[in-house]
């Protein structure tokens, strides 16, 4: 009997230990950094920083980006484990250790201030991407804040002492004596400048929120928590269910949102913005900027159901205003490395619409073999494994135009034209009216504007018409209404598109749903939609 | 009933994709040929040409009549259609690994640098033969080559009437005034990449016996611009020349056609 207790025993916290197996977050830090003392330093620190967060799941990974090659770090606390989502770390840029001096002179000539100035400029590019199905969830640009001293003051006396004569005489006389002089001098001083960048507040008060700004929040929306004994007509502070292992950040800024109705559509409207005040457990509190907001309190009281997001979670907000049941489309840019192309990758990881799926990382492959490890059995690998998307569209880009191929035909569907400033620099950006575009022409009947509403109506005109395009709509953005007429080509019907009215988008409900205010041809639409004709709305020529 | 139009549509669209020629469009290439004395730097000439592939690829991509296969990244394509056969893709999301059609025709483009000649030769893939070629002389000054884009595409123009006989019909006259055909609806569009201001050339066919046989010879009646791309497919055409010899043909129920035609200074 007493085996049998113990054998349950075992087997049931055999259980329960798989089932609190969680996979981990791995960091992939770029391991080839630029190797002055301050960077490395800086470098060491932030690791250090990464390592403690609390969620406990964090294991960091030195990464060769040149060869691709992928060792688990000495600094984890934590043995090696399957992960979920990848995180590339790369750093960029450097301090400045050997600036030139900084000089000032009168009329005459005469030096009057030297000074060491004190300048950086370094930055992290943080890209996530969900191991299981290789999808690009989102990438960021960590600033490291400069240093707040701006420069080391340096007497003249001291200067002169150095290079052991006058040196507004020395300038004047040999100016690339001088130079070097200067550069000498710079050099001996090169200790206290690297002192100076360790020991300055800006530099040391980035690691304060380094981790959270490269792992971001966990989740996406947080549910408000209502209040419905408010009294006050005004709120300035609510409560949402999320916590400290939520990776929420102090002062962050939040949106709250609430769902709607425009016809058959659903969107999310802005209730207020608020900022986060009080990381709790479980429940955490946010509060208003400065005033009390009257919409937010009623809606608190009457227990509509509202949500946090953050402010520029636009994937989540984009997600949030997609209609249920739109189809994904799963894409690739064709690029060289894991990093590069971040605006346009932006673009397509933001949009729900799109799956951007990462294949320029070959280092996946180590977390593929990994998984396979049998040290690994008692892990819920059917959550990772299997799951692997593949891309139906290529984005390619040729000196002046991006190519967009079909997978499964390797046909080339669309092509436009590079943006371009000034007719000249070409620019790594699409607009959202491309990325219509490239839905259209891939899959014209699934991907089309929507009629959401017509809003505004005077005697015989339509003014202003609601629409919906799951690829998002940008203020500005020009639209055309066309009806068929059919013509006769050489025997065949085609139908022929006759411009009926034209219209730029105005006010926006959401990403996704916006008012379009129809001008010439108000009256003309007024008659084809009462009449129950056939038409269709499309984006314009000129909305590039 | 809604079954019998779904069938009809499937049909049809399979029936356009067969129709549609596969074509490659291939890097060019640029040769030396005779020297010459050339007065302008050609280091920048050369790094321009380079774009003419992609001016082709970007014209020929959604025309109906082909379907351009991306030649630079096929190796990718194949990687990942055999990356999406492996067991880590079982549950994810795969595209269909349908048949890997090749391509009937090549583009070919080739640059002559000693005698700034552009050529655009289209290769039969069964036969193996040139089909047909287009050259054109470039002007260059300082800056390079001029107007490479609009040539490369008036060029695709007349390669496309010159090898695949692609013509576009004049569909119905939209104003005339005094028995002359003032303006005009042309089947053509965005498609086609039919460009506002583009100069139209309006032809019709007639039969001529050469010893017993019967070819058809090219009458070339009037001159037009393109005043309004309407969509996909049609285009509004502005008549210089032959308003009225059109009309004429008209009321004899005579087929016209229309090619793009431009003159580039």
């Amino acid at each position: 009997m007493r085996k049998i207790f113990v054998f349950i025993l075992l087997w049931a916290s055999g259980i329960m230990c798989a089932q609190n197996k969680e996979f981990s977050v791995s960091i992939l830090v770029d391991d080839q950094l630029n190797k002055d003392e301050v960077m490395v330093s800086l470098h060491d620190h932030l690791e250090n920083d990464l390592i403690k967060v609390k969620s406990g799941n964090i294991l960091l990974y030195k990464w060769n980006v040149a060869d691709h090659k992928v060792t688990f770090s000495p600094k984890n606390r934590v043995p090696e484990k399957p992960c979920e989502t990848v995180i590339f770390l790369k750093s960029d840029g450097e301090f400045l250790i050997r600036p030139k001096l900084q000089i000032k002179r009168d009329s005459t000539g005469k030096i009057t201030d030297i000074s060491i100035p004190l300048e950086s400029r370094v930055r992290y590019l943080a890209k996530h991407v969900d191991f299981a199905t290789s999808r690009v969830l989102y990438n960021t640009i960590i600033e490291i804040q400069p240093p707040t001293k701006k420069n080391i003051q340096i007497s003249i006396a001291e200067f002169e002492k150095f290079i052991g004569t006058n040196a507004s005489e020395m300038a004047k006389k040999s100016p690339s004596e001088f130079a070097k002089k200067e550069d000498a001098f710079v050099e001996s001083y090169k200790q206290k400048i690297i002192g100076e960048y360790r020991d300055d507040f800006n530099l040391k008060s980035n690691s304060k929120y380094f981790a959270q700004n490269v792992l971001e929040p966990t989740q996406k929306t947080y549910a408000v928590l209502p209040q419905p004994g408010l009294k006050e007509k005004k709120v300035k502070k609510i409560e949402f269910r999320g916590g400290k292992n939520d990776n929420l950040i102090y002062k962050d800024n939040y949106k709250v949102i609430m769902k709607k109705m425009l016809g058959n559509y659903h969107y999310y409207d802005d209730l207020a913005t608020m900022y986060i005040d009080v990381i709790g457990d479980s429940v955490s509190t946010a509060s208003t900027l400065l005033f009390g907001d009257k919409d937010l309190a009623k809606e608190l009281v009457a227990g509509t159901p509202l949500l946090m997001v953050k402010e520029n979670n636009h994937l989540e907000i984009n997600r949030l205003n997609m209609a249920a049941g739109t189809p994904g489309v799963s894409v690739a840019i064709k690029k060289n490395g894991v990093f590069g192309l971040e605006n346009i990758e932006k673009i397509f990881y933001e949009s729900p619409v799109f799956s951007l799926v990462e294949r320029n990382a070959p280092e996946l492959s180590y977390f593929a073999k990994l998984a396979k490890n049998e040290n690994f059995i008692d892990y819920s690998l059917e959550d990772i494994q299997g799951r692997q998307l593949g891309y139906e569209l290529l984005l390619s880009p040729s000196q002046k135009h991006w190519n967009v191929t079909e997978i499964k035909t390797t046909k080339n569907i669309y092509s436009f034209e590079k943006k371009s400033i000034f007719g000249a620099t070409l620019i790594d950006e699409i607009s959202q009216g491309e990325l219509q575009r490239i839905l259209s022409a891939y899959k014209p009947d699934v991907y089309k504007v929507e009629l959401v509403s017509v809003l505004e109506e005077k005697k015989d005109k339509i003014e202003k018409i609601a629409i919906y395009h799951p690829a998002g709509l940008d203020r500005g953005m020009e639209y055309i209404v066309y009806t068929f007429a059919k013509e006769d080509v050489d025997g065949e019907e085609v139908l022929r598109k006759t411009k009926l009215a034209r219209g730029k988008i105005g006010k926006s409900y959401s990403p996704c749903m916006s008012e379009l205010n129809i001008k010439d041809g108000e009256k003309e639409f007024f008659k084809a939609y009462h009449n129950k004709e056939k038409f269709i709305i499309e984006i314009s020529e000129k909305s590039k | 009933m809604n079954k019998i139009y779904l069938t009809i549509a499937l049909i049809l669209s399979f029936l356009t994709a067969q129709s549609q020629k596969r074509m490659v469009v291939q890097a060019i290439d640029v040769v030396e040929g005779r020297k010459k004395l050339n007065l302008f730097a050609t280091a920048y000439a050369s790094e321009s040409i380079k774009l003419v592939p992609s001016y082709c690829v970007n014209f020929l991509a959604n025309h109906k009549k082909f379907s351009i296969v991306d030649r630079q990244n096929i190796s990718l394509i194949s990687n990942e259609k055999e990356l999406q056969k492996s067991e880590e893709f079982i549950d994810g999301y795969i595209v269909d690994q349908g048949k890997s059609e090749g391509a009937d025709f090549v583009l070919k483009p080739l640059y002559i640098s000693g005698e700034k000649m552009l050529v655009l030769k289209v290769y039969d893939v069964e036969s193996g033969t040139v089909k047909c070629s287009k050259e054109r002389k470039m002007d260059t000054n300082i800056l390079g080559i001029k107007n490479l884009e609009a040539i490369t595409e008036t060029m695709l123009h007349e390669l496309l009437f010159t090898c695949f006989e692609i013509k576009y019909s004049f569909v119905r006259p939209v104003e005339v005034k005094k028995d002359e055909v003032k303006t005009f609806l042309l089947s053509m569009g965005t498609k086609h990449k039919v460009k506002k201001e583009d100069r139209v050339e309006v032809f019709y066919y007639v039969t001529e016996n050469i010893d017993n046989e019967d070819i058809s010879r090219k009458v070339i009646i009037g001159e037009g611009q393109i005043e309004e791309v309407q969509d996909d497919n049609f285009s509004v055409v502005k008549i210089k020349k032959g308003g009225k010899e059109i009309s004429t043909l008209l009321n004899e129920k005579q087929k016209i056609s229309c090619i793009i035609s431009n003159i580039i200074d």
